[in-house]
Order: C-alpha cells, then structure tokens, then sequence
C-alpha cells in the first residue's frame, strides 16, 4: 500500500469520521435543543402548575368561604325556618282564634237579631209607654188647669161668704165661733195658694219656653232681684262664683235659683243671718250647679220626701205663711228634668245644706266668665 | 150742699148689666155694691144664651134698658163669656160700651183671647173678700167717676 492510498485512505476516515462527527454534533445539538424545550416546557409546566396550585387555593378559598357562608345560610335558614313553622302555628292558632271568633260573631249575630227583635218590640212597647205617658202627662196639667181653675170658684164662695159672715155678725158671734170661722177662712186660703202652686207646677211643662242661651248670672240676679225683699229682712249674705252661659229656658232658670236661694234664706237659722254662696264646676258634659247655705239643714232620710209636690217638713207654726205649700223644691226638680239635668242635696242637721243641680252642656256654650 | 156743674151721673142711677152664671157671685157683687152709695142699677143674666136675648130684646122693643157698662164672667154655660164678648164687639152700637171682663182664670191665654176680642180690661176676682170688694169698689169709682163714657144711644 502505498502512503498516498495510505494517506488517502487516512484523510477519507477522518473526513468520514469527522462527517460523522459534525452529525453527532448535530444530532447532539438538535438533542441539546430538544432538551431545552423540554426543560422550557418543563418550566411552564411548572410555572402553570403554580398558577393552577394558586388559583386552586383561591377556589379552595372561595369554597371554603362558600362553605361558611353556606353554614351561615344554614342557620339563617333554619332560623327561618322555625320562624315560619311558628308563623305556621301562629297562623294555625289565629286561624283557629278566627273560626272560633267567626262562630263567635255568628252566634252574636244571631243573638243580635234576637236581640233586635226584642229591641223592636221593647221600642213599641216604650212608645207606647212614651205615649201613654204623654198623654197622662197631658191629662195631669189639663187637670192642674182644670183644678186651678175651676176649684177657684167654688173656693172663693167659701172664703168669701165666711168673711161675709165674720164681717157682718162679728158682734153677734162668740169667741168659739169666731175661731172656726178663723180655721175656715185659713183652709180656703192655704188651699187657694195650693192651687195656685198646682197650676205653676203643671206650667213648667206646658208653658215653658224654647231653649236659648241663657247667661246664668243674669238669671241669679233677675232671682235676688225678686228675692231682695226677704233678702233685706233676713239681712242675707249672697255670693257667687262666676256663671256661664248656657242653653235653656231663662225664665226657669231664673226661678231655679229663686227658689233655691229663697229656700236657703228661710230655713235660716234662728236669729242669725243666711250666709249663701252659688258656684258652679264645669264637668264634661254638664255644668254641675251649687247653692250652699249655713242653714237649718235636713236629716238624710227627708232628702227624697222634699222634692214631691206638697211635702213639706216644717209645720205651719214654725215658719208660718213663709213656710210654704212645699211646691218649690218640686217645681225645681222639675224645671232641672226639663233640662236634661239632675237635683240632689247634701246636708247636715245643725250645719246647713248644698243644693246641687246639673245643666247638661250644648255645643257653644261659653266658658265660666272669668 | 153740693154743687154739681153741668151733665153729672149723680141723679140717676148707671145701669150696668151683669153676666154671671154663679148666684153666690152675683149676690157678693150686690152685696159690696149695696155697701156703697147705691148709685148703680144692675141688671144680671145668668149664661150666654140670655146675655144675648138680652141685647137682642133692647135692638128690637126697647124693653131693656141699654147698659151703660158690662161686667161679664168668662165661663158660663151654654154660650160663654168669650162668644157674648165677641157678639157685644162685632154689633155696631153694642161695642161701644166698655166691658169689664171678670173671671177665675189666671191662664194666659184666657187674658189675652180677652184683649183680642176687644174688652176693655180683664180683673181676676181675687179670693179674699176684703180684696174682692176692694176691686168692686175701685171700678165703681174708675168707670163711674173717672171714665168718660160713651153717650147712651138707643137703637
């Protein structure tokens, strides 16, 4: 072999080898490069795992959260619950409360129409009371009209033919005689005041007046104005609150207080003078009256027995013609039933007596006058 | 001695008539009346219907004599003392004459209806006889001395 073939062959090993070598390097170059992109791939791999550990832990979080949220619900829920199934028994029970209730209002309707029925026949029944009442009533001042009026007469033929004979035969007569004709003459006269008594009380029904405003201070001076006589000779001391003004009949107010403060000056203690004071209290729906004096004053058990026509508690011996028929106090219960009102008194033997009286109030009546 | 001056009532008697159904009334009327100066004749009729015959007797015959006042009772029968009042003040020459209208009644109305129908006033007899003749005593004097009457007229 020669060194040129030698050589030759030499130089083609090592350019084979070396062609060898280069792929190799090639081959190790595109291996190395692969590597690399594994490792790169590797590396995102990692990097997306990362962010997928992160965002797991987030959602763990989240549920977590959801989770204790959702506990929170629970409870709110089961609170919510038990509230409604309370509700429900609530309902259940006010349902029943409402059947019951409803029976309830059914048996009351029922019992209400009953009811009505025996309302419609009491009605009828009271009218026919409030009639037969009216017309008794009716009778009873025709009757007061009648007897004032018509018992006059025959009256006045007894008094006056009596005087008649006291006059003319007095000279004639002896003591006896004249004292019967005394007696005579007294008991026609007593009962001609009865009479005229009579007839005012039957007025203050048929004659009394529309109802107007009635300043009551007015009234109570128009009463002592008439009373100014007694007033004087019993030296009386009056004094009053300041009176409203109210809705009613002023002549029969006026002669309310007459009476009642008439009254108070004659049963007056002995030998003293009347002390009497009017004052008035204003209640809800009525003004409530007083007339006080420091007087006689009455035991409890007359308190009823003076307010009927002709009932009198003194003898004629006592208080004499001032005494009185016993008319006045039933003329005032009267004339305050008229009204809508009430009377009644308080009183003490020995301490003297307050007579009460109730107005009712109408809309517009005026204050006390300050 | 008593001078009297021109036209006075005191030589004749005044006739007055009275209506009054109640005799007792009729006999105290006389009774005070002839207590006074009896200067006065009275005729009585003792309801409506005769007060009316009465009137109607003096416009027809002049048998009555006419009256110079009238004392009239308000209730009396048959006709009453409101319908003879009423009569009297409708006749043309009967309403001159002044009537007293005497009664029991204290009732309102009665006095009023009185006015309207035309008395001339209206006295309650007062119960009390001192009073009664009092009030007969004091028309006397008023109608008879005091008032003016109408001059009489026949029919």
């Amino acid at each position: 072999m020669s060194l040129e073939a030698e050589l030759q062959e030499k130089v083609n090993f090592l350019e084979q080898t070396h062609f060898a070598n280069m792929n190799i390097i090639d081959d190790l170059n595109a291996e190395r490069q692969k590597l690399e992109n594994y490792q790169r791939a590797a590396i995102n791999i990692l990097e997306d795992l990362n962010s997928e550990r992160r965002k797991m832990e987030y959602s763990q979080r989240a549920t977590f959260n959801i989770l204790q949220d959702y506990n929170l619900e629970k409870a709110r829920l089961n609170d919510i619950q038990t509230a409604a199934i309370n509700i429900l028994e609530d309902f259940n029970l006010g349902k029943n409360r409402m059947e019951d209730a409803q029976r309830a209002t059914i048996n009351i309707l029922e019992d209400f129409n009953l009811e009505k029925e025996r309302a419609e026949l009491a009605n009828i029944e009271l009218q026919e009371r409030t009639d037969e009442l009216k017309q008794s009533n009716a009778e009873l001042e025709q009757f007061a009209y009648v007897s004032s009026h018509d018992l006059q007469e025959p009256l006045r033929m007894v008094a006056s033919y009596v005087q008649l004979l006291e006059n003319r035969y007095r000279d004639q007569l002896d003591d006896d005689a004249r004292d019967f004709i005394h007696f005579a003459s007294d008991g026609a006269n007593r009962m001609q005041i009865m009479i005229k008594d009579l007839l005012q009380y039957s007025r203050v029904g048929s004659r009394g007046k529309p109802f107007e405003s009635v300043d009551t201070e007015a009234a109570l001076l128009q009463a002592l104005s008439n009373l100014r006589l007694s007033i004087n000779e019993k030296i009386a001391s009056i004094s009053n609150d300041p009176l409203p003004t109210i809705t009613g009949d002023r002549s029969q107010i006026s002669q309310l207080f007459q009476n009642l403060v008439g009254n108070a000056i004659k049963f007056g203690k002995q030998g003293e003078s009347p002390f009497i004071h009017i004052s008035v209290r204003k209640q809800k729906l009525a003004w409530q009256f007083s007339v006080e004096d420091k007087g006689i004053g009455l035991a409890r058990e007359y308190f009823e027995r003076i307010f009927v026509i002709f009932q009198r508690l003194h003898g004629y011996d006592k208080f004499g013609a001032a005494g009185g028929t016993g008319i006045g106090l039933a003329i005032c219960k009267r004339i305050v039933e008229r009204h809508g009102g009430r009377i009644w008194l308080e009183s003490e033997p020995g301490k003297g007596s307050t007579f009460y009286f109730t107005i009712p109030r109408a809309e517009g009546d005026g204050g006390s006058r300050q | 001695m008593t001078l009297t001056f021109g036209h006075t009532r005191e030589h004749r008697a005044i006739n007055i008539l009275l209506c009054e159904d109640n005799p007792g009334d009729v006999r105290l009327i006389r009774e005070v009346f002839n207590e006074t100066a009896a200067r006065l004749e009275l005729s009585v009729v003792m309801d409506g219907e005769e007060a009316l015959d009465y009137f109607r007797c003096l416009d027809g015959h002049g048998k009555t004599e006419m009256p110079e006042l009238i004392i009239l009772d308000l209730n009396m029968p048959k006709k009453d003392g409101r319908e003879v009042l009423r009569e009297i003040k409708k006749n043309r020459k009967l309403k001159r004459i002044p009537v007293i209208v005497l009664t029991a009644s204290e009732a309102e109305w009665d006095i009023d209806t009185c006015y309207e129908l035309g008395a001339n006033c209206v006295l309650t007899k007062p119960i009390n006889l001192d009073q009664f003749a009092d009030m007969l005593n004091t028309i006397e004097k008023f109608w008879l001395d005091m008032v003016k009457l109408p001059k009489m007229e026949s029919f």
